[in-house]
């Protein structure tokens, strides 16, 4: 019947979806292989850890490529890097996807509300201050023929150090807090490298949106800045 | 042809008879054309017209061969987004329609900075050239200003309590009011700065010294004068945010109300400069107030009560 035939029209566009990762990771490489042969039909006949496996890796790939390489090529992209610049833009107008954002975005808020009523709100504010991030990158730059969507992506992203942050700050250090019994150093101690991870986690996830878009003036970053910044400052004093 | 709903069947029809003219180089190469929208828009509006035009030969020759020499598809469209005039004829809808208010460079903004800080009135007046409109000031200095407004007390606090005095207080912070502070000083400072120039351009149009006054062109760029003059509030709420640690003593509530004067003279100053500079000159020595400078400053003065009594 027309059951291969809609098998034919299905499969290139799991294979397409699939051979970017598989090209990027290596590790995706031979679980894409493997799900190909197994599941003609994409993703629908695939057991549910196993998409979740490929998502994470997925996310993990990306975010190589977005935020990880910039603790040692950070100094030298901004001294002289252009090419590699030009390479990564590529990936990014390439393939975007949202559910990176909503993951961290749900970490986020989980870790900064403890799951409490305020979890609604700080999800709805975290995807307006990447609407907003994302606005502005497209306003500034209309010359780079990149959506608003894979903006949105791209700060997205970008969010995860500010996870690290609510995940450090109100996880861990809390748990510290409860060790050390409330004496008036450790309060202080802890306090201060509060702040001191709020600082790093900003820098690092500033200079990753800033490194990936190409934004190099004050004018492009400061925006960018603030709204991170609005985001770790929740994360820490909430 | 009596049916004729389809402009590409019809001049199928008739580059039948091209053929007979020897020197046309290759009619057929022209059948595709009118395909394009290029080629139907300027004759389908009036549909007479086109096919009278295709029906004599001699005529529909010409028109055709002189839209079939340049690429026309690449070029039209590969052109918008290069040439900055094109971008005036987006439509107001579209993104790429506003970003021509987000773009500026480093040094003109610094210079617009300054501008506002220093008292230069004429500043403007001597380049008129790149006196455009931008947006980015309204929003983004706004934006520092609530953010001032929304982190610098919790920020003090935090650093008070529990870095210099050592003392935990999480569930202690007030944060309801900060929060209350946030979404008040969001209204207050975006209402103010997008909503009321829509009434100030309308009371500098009906003005009867409007010839005193500068023309504004458009909405945006009266925008922009009113969000470059939020930039006194920065400091002022930073001074403000450090007062407010120690709200209870009067001296200190009499300190706010100066400051908050201050700010709403410099930027009522601003506001006044900008919106008289067109002729210099004449206005520094008729000094009568007219009835839109008036307005203008009541309005600031309400707003600057309003910022006094809700944020503080």
């Amino acid at each position: 019947m027309s059951y291969g035939r809609e098998d034919a029209t299905i499969e290139p566009d799991f294979i397409e979806a699939d051979t970017p990762m598989a090209g990027v990771a290596g590790v995706a490489g031979n679980e894409g292989g493997v799900s190909q042969d197994v599941s003609n039909r994409g993703t629908l006949d695939e057991t549910v850890l196993e998409t979740l496996k490929r998502d994470v890796v997925d996310i993990n790939s990306r975010l190589k490529q977005v935020v990880y390489p910039h603790f040692p090529s950070l100094f030298s992209c901004w001294c002289n890097g252009a090419s590699s610049n030009a390479a990564s833009e590529n990936n990014i107008s390439a393939n975007c996807d949202l559910w990176a954002p909503l993951a961290f975005i749900i970490l986020y808020s989980l870790f900064v509300s403890h799951a409490r009523s305020l979890f609604s709100s700080l999800f709805v504010s975290s995807w307006f201050i990447l609407l907003v991030m994302a606005l502005h990158l497209r306003l500034t730059k209309p010359h780079q023929k990149v959506s608003l969507i894979s903006y949105i992506s791209i700060c997205g992203y970008c969010l995860f150090p500010q996870v690290l942050n609510a995940l450090v700050s109100q996880l861990l250090l809390p748990l510290a807090f409860h060790i050390g019994k409330e004496h008036r150093w450790m309060v202080r101690v802890l306090s201060l490298s509060q702040l001191l991870v709020m600082a790093l986690c900003l820098i690092w996830s500033v200079a990753a949106v800033s490194w990936v878009t190409q934004s190099k003036t004050v004018i492009e970053i400061y925006p960018l800045a603030l709204c991170l910044f609005g985001m770790a400052w929740l994360s820490t004093v909430l | 042809m009596p049916s004729n709903n389809s402009s590409f069947l019809d001049i199928d029809d008739d580059l039948e008879g091209v053929d007979d003219f020897g020197n046309e180089p290759n009619p057929f190469d022209d059948a595709t054309v009118p395909d394009s929208p290029n080629m139907n828009k300027p004759t389908t509006g009036k549909d007479g017209g086109f096919y009278s035009t295709m029906n004599n030969k001699s005529e529909s020759a010409a028109p055709l061969q002189g839209q079939m020499d340049p690429p026309s598809y690449d070029q039209v469209i590969g052109e918008n987004p290069n040439e900055n005039s094109g971008r005036d004829e987006l439509r107001p809808g579209l993104i790429n329609y506003y970003s021509r208010y987000f773009q500026l460079d480093l040094t003109q903004f610094k210079k617009r900075l300054s501008g506002v800080l220093t008292f230069r009135n004429d500043h403007n007046n001597s380049e008129d050239s790149d006196n455009e409109a931008d947006l980015y000031g309204a929003v983004w200095i706004t934006a520092t200003v609530v953010m001032i407004n929304f982190t610098m007390n919790g920020g003090l606090t935090f650093i008070i309590n529990n870095v210099i005095d050592g003392i935990r207080n999480g569930e202690d912070i007030d944060r309801a009011s900060q929060f209350k502070k946030l979404l008040h000083s969001i209204w207050l400072f975006y209402g103010y700065t997008f909503g009321v120039p829509f009434i100030t351009m309308q009371i500098l149009k009906r003005d009867e010294h409007s010839e005193r006054n500068r023309q504004f062109k458009s909405i945006p760029e009266l925008i922009s004068v009113y969000g470059y003059a939020n930039l006194i509030w920065i400091p002022i709420c930073v001074i403000l945010n450090i007062l407010d640690m120690s709200k209870r003593l009067r001296t200190v509530q009499a300190i706010q109300w100066a400051i908050v004067a201050l700010g709403w003279a410099q930027s009522s100053y601003f506001l006044n400069s900008q919106m008289l500079n067109n002729n210099n000159n004449d206005t520094q020595e008729s000094v009568k107030s007219s009835v839109s400078i008036i307005v203008v400053v009541t309005l600031h003065a309400l707003f600057c009560l309003l910022f006094r009594f809700i944020i503080f």
